[in-house]
């Protein structure tokens, strides 16, 4: 085709651009274009030729057998994955239950007694009187408040001779202390918890066989892999204790 | 189960078309079939999302152009021509009449680059307009119809030995 007119319709009128007019002024041209027309024919002669010959392609033996047989033997280990992370959840759940109910259990029926006495006796307890302490109570309130509350029988640190808030004395020492040194110990008597902070610096015999403590702290829980070792420094209590007590109120 | 029997059904009725589509797109009678292979697995996978099962082999062709694009498409040939600038005057010479013999087409495409090749068989084998190509290799319109029109041009050059100009 030697119509240079027609070269730019006609590129314009393969590329179909919505809205062009290149396919009517194309035709119009062809009715025209005697050259143009026969090349147009000429044209998608070829054109349909080659899509009829991409279109051929030889197919290699045993190819579907092939493309099932790989289907098939990937389809077991697809399903597979999500059966077996679903039994290995299953797994971990029911071991995380089992421990739980054994732990409940032994909290419940255990002897979980605290036994402060024993306790003092075995920790060479040293009891201190956090220097951060502002709050107000008296020791007898302190003592009627863990037998009263948490039936636990507290042997009370001499150097109190005046006044606790055990809450902030936890905090108070948690917060410089937090690491290494110090471990909080939870017992449990029925709904009650008793915290007990240790701070560790001397080695304790490990006759209580309690592997591991936790304590509730501002909220969240402070894991403390050995409590074998140290002294314990002070007692602090539970949580679950109502806001807006105060032992210096009770004053 | 009938997920199974599903595409096993689609593997029988369609296994033949894609492995052609992927023959020419890669040009290699091993990337075909591992293209094909692929673009069942993925099907298999995606099964659920099909929204029109009666078309469901222009799906598996959007799924295996797809395969080819994202993992193939860069593969390098060996021998890889440059399309001159004057190629297209070959596009207004008139076609010869003799029949495209095929194993010379795909040498043909195979020497042709991936940019001028992928957008031929998408137009010619895959049957999709200008648009399309565009939108499916993420080229403007104008890069698509001027590649498009230096492959016609080349390849109507490969394929006649003896046109005759008009």
């Amino acid at each position: 085709m030697d119509c240079p007119a027609a070269r730019a319709l006609w590129l314009e009128h393969q590329g179909q651009m919505p809205g062009s007019a290149a396919p009517e002024a194309w035709r119009l041209h062809c009715r025209d274009c005697r050259d143009c027309q026969m090349w147009e024919q000429q044209t998608r002669h070829f054109e349909s030729e080659l899509r009829d010959a991409m279109q051929h392609v030889a197919i290699p033996e045993g190819l579907q057998g092939r493309l099932l047989e790989r289907l098939e033997q990937s389809t077991p280990r697809h399903r597979a994955k999500p059966k077996r992370l679903h039994r290995t959840l299953a797994l971990a759940a029911l071991l995380l239950f089992a421990a739980w109910l054994a732990f409940f259990v032994d909290m419940q029926w255990g002897d979980s007694a605290i036994d402060l006495n024993a306790l003092e006796q075995w920790a060479k307890t040293r009891w201190t009187n956090p220097a951060t302490m502002t709050q107000d109570a008296t020791v007898r309130q302190i003592e009627v408040f863990f037998k009263q509350e948490h039936q636990l029988a507290v042997k009370l640190p001499p150097v109190i001779t005046r006044y606790w808030d055990f809450r902030l004395c936890t905090q108070a020492y948690l917060q410089p202390h937090h690491g290494d040194k110090l471990a909080v110990l939870e017992f449990r008597r029925g709904a009650s918890h008793a915290l007990v902070v240790l701070l560790r610096h001397e080695q304790v015999d490990s006759e209580h066989g309690m592997p591991y403590y936790r304590g509730e702290i501002k909220g969240s829980y402070l894991l403390v892999p050995s409590p074998t070792e140290g002294n314990i420094v002070f007692i602090v209590m539970k949580s679950g204790i109502p806001d807006d007590f105060r032992l210096a109120a009770a004053a | 189960m009938a997920e199974t029997r599903t595409i096993t059904e689609w593997v029988r009725r369609y296994y033949a078309d894609l492995y052609r589509y992927a023959y020419r797109l890669s040009g290699s009678m091993n990337l075909a079939e591992d293209i094909t292979q692929e673009t069942f697995c993925k099907a298999q996978e995606k099964q659920g999302q099909l929204r029109r099962p009666e078309r469901v082999k222009a799906w598996l062709y959007s799924i295996l152009r797809n395969v080819y694009l994202q993992r193939y498409r860069r593969l390098k040939r060996v021998h890889e021509v440059p399309l001159e600038g004057d190629c297209l005057e070959m596009l207004f010479e008139a076609p010869g009449e003799a029949p495209i013999d095929e194993e010379a087409l795909q040498k043909a495409l195979n020497d042709l680059a991936e940019e001028f090749r992928t957008p031929l068989i998408l137009f010619y084998f895959d049957d999709m307009d200008y648009r399309g190509i565009a939108e499916a290799l993420d080229l403007p319109m104008g890069t698509v119809m001027s590649r498009l029109a230096r492959a016609k041009a080349y390849l109507r050059r490969r394929l006649q030995s003896s046109p005759s100009v008009v």
